[in-house]
């Protein structure tokens, strides 16, 4: 049986990107706010702690590492079933992050990139789908307070179309921004235009991203998994996602299966 | 049909840019293969074979070491491990460039093996891909390409590997025929080649094991070669002591030791 309905699969082939409103419960964002600002704290008391600290972004990587509610959202039901049905059983996950946008952001226009033309050279992109990212919405995010920003449907343009070039990223024609309340959940083709918007509010923006990609493609630099997170991997399906299962042969991870803890359930 | 297509000296390149010249660009491109007589000197050819001796006197004296030990197919697993010459293969100087050249400068190893294929051997239906991948445009893709060196003459009838030509170019999820003698498949293309010959595929290219009915053991040396970014077998990983002799940021990238979604190192121009 199919998650994806037809409409939301029309939308995510034609454009690139599916919205997901109010992915997270009331309970569950409390949740996972409240984790989140645990590894923040940390991240801020420990500079040695891996990660980008710049004025205008602020990026924690690895985020699964901080806590188990940060793990477990991996696998939330009202996101990951849709991205694996896209990407196919074989999902693995490629990189996580907390993402932090402070207010007075100097972003320019060669913000504009997609995740997978450069960086994962070989494939067709324009016909093939390699990663899709999840971006979790801690906070509201108006359209001047730092919102995603897309260009639909450029994820099926050939891989050496040039990227127009802009001053600033809100200037691109056509450039759609993924604004949401806290809870909602967006995700997008690896291979569509995006770019971050400068953060004109007074609101830090607050996302942590879940970059899925396939089982046999290698996790980015410095994720792969603490000894700490494998051994929470109790699942097969925790356990392809990690890339601790055989990468080209062997069955993939069933998804009635893949829910390990409760919180989300 | 014995393999000809394909067969271009690499002499031919030597005034040219790229290490593949265009005709064999060109044939790889639309054929799914790509042949090269003497890919290997006599003195290189020997020390190989010198190696690849000693490799399989200790995996035979050793059955905790990995691989696949069956009537129709023995495998040495990881051959790199088992010796200097075996580990400099890699980077060939003639042909690696040719690998080089069909994947991008983001080249690394996917796996390495030693397979021997003993007289009496058969293969039923042993046509395959190498790669199905879903959500992959395989046509217009290229993931892998992967190089055979042949160490002992191969007849005609000595478990050859057999491609079907232009088969890479078929889409992802297709099945093609199968025969219960994979020789008897039609268009079949037997790998039929002399020592010190070399071969290359891609992920896609339809190809088979012959069936081994000569007197003589078939001797391949296989490479394998993806991208970084992708996964390398987990069985084939290396060793820490492998891993210390890398000793060039190349060969570091070629064994899976560099940031995979980085930028590549650089080649040297041949």
């Amino acid at each position: 049986m199919n998650v994806l309905s037809d409409e939301q699969r029309r939308f995510f082939d034609a454009n690139g990107y599916l919205m997901i409103l109010g992915a997270l419960s009331a309970a569950e964002l409390a949740t996972v706010r409240t984790a989140a600002e645990e590894a923040e704290a940390r991240w801020r008391a420990d500079p040695a702690l891996p990660g980008t600290r710049i004025p205008e972004f602020e990026e924690i990587p690895a985020i699964m590492e901080y806590h188990p509610a940060l793990f477990d959202l991996v696998e939330h039901p009202a996101v990951f079933p849709l991205i694996r049905e896209l990407l196919g059983t074989g999902i693995g996950l490629v990189d996580h992050a907390y993402y932090i946008t402070p207010p007075g952001g100097l972003i320019d226009g060669t913000a504009w990139h997609t995740d997978v033309r450069t960086r994962v050279p070989g494939v067709h992109h324009a016909g093939s789908t390699m990663m899709i990212r999840a971006m979790f919405a801690l906070t509201d995010i108006a359209a001047a307070g730092g919102a995603t920003l897309v260009l639909p449907g450029t994820h099926r343009q050939p891989d050496d179309t040039p990227i127009p070039a802009v001053a600033t990223p809100e200037e691109m024609p056509g450039a759609v921004a993924l604004t949401c309340e806290a809870g909602s959940a967006y995700f997008f083709n690896g291979n569509l235009l995006h770019a971050p918007s400068n953060n004109r509010g007074t609101v830090t923006r607050r996302v942590l991203l879940y970059n899925y990609g396939h089982k046999w493609m290698r996790m980015w630099r410095d994720h792969e998994p603490s000894p700490g997170l494998a051994a929470a991997a109790r699942t097969p399906m925790r356990r392809q996602l990690l890339g601790l299962t055989p990468p080209y042969k062997g069955p993939d991870a069933k998804l009635s299966l893949g829910l390990q803890e409760t919180i989300f359930l | 049909m014995r393999a000809s297509l394909g067969e271009l000296p690499l002499e031919s390149n030597a005034m040219s840019q790229s290490p593949l010249s265009e005709e064999q660009r060109r044939f790889f491109n639309t054929q799914g293969y790509l042949v090269i007589p003497g890919a290997l000197s006599t003195e290189e050819l020997a020390a190989l074979r010198l190696e690849a001796d000693v490799a399989e006197a200790r995996w035979r004296a050793d059955l905790s070491l990995p691989g696949v030990r069956r009537p129709d197919l023995e495998q040495v697993l990881g051959i790199m491990e088992h010796g200097p010459a075996l580990f400099d293969l890699l980077e060939h100087p003639r042909i690696f460039p040719l690998v080089r050249a069909l994947l991008g400068p983001d080249v690394m190893m996917l796996d390495h093996d030693y397979f021997i294929t003993p007289p009496g051997a058969t293969i039923p239906q042993g046509w395959h891909f190498d790669f199905d991948l879903p959500r992959v445009d395989h046509p217009r893709s290229r993931l892998m390409v992967k190089i055979f060196y042949v160490l002992d003459d191969i007849p005609p009838d000595g478990g050859a590997t057999l491609v079907l030509p232009a088969s890479h170019l078929t889409p992802g999820g297709t099945t093609l025929p199968n025969s219960e003698v994979p020789e008897d498949l039609p268009g079949a293309v037997p790998m039929a080649l002399p020592a010190g010959s070399a071969y290359l595929i891609n992920d896609r290219t339809y190809h088979s094991a012959g069936n081994n009915r000569s007197g003589v053991h078939r001797r391949l040396l296989i490479y394998t070669y993806g991208h970084k970014w992708m996964r390398m077998w987990d069985e084939y990983r290396p060793s820490p002591e492998l891993a210390a002799r890398a000793a060039t940021p190349q060969r570091r990238q070629l064994l899976g030791l560099t940031d995979p979604y980085g930028p590549p190192v650089a080649w040297e121009e041949t």
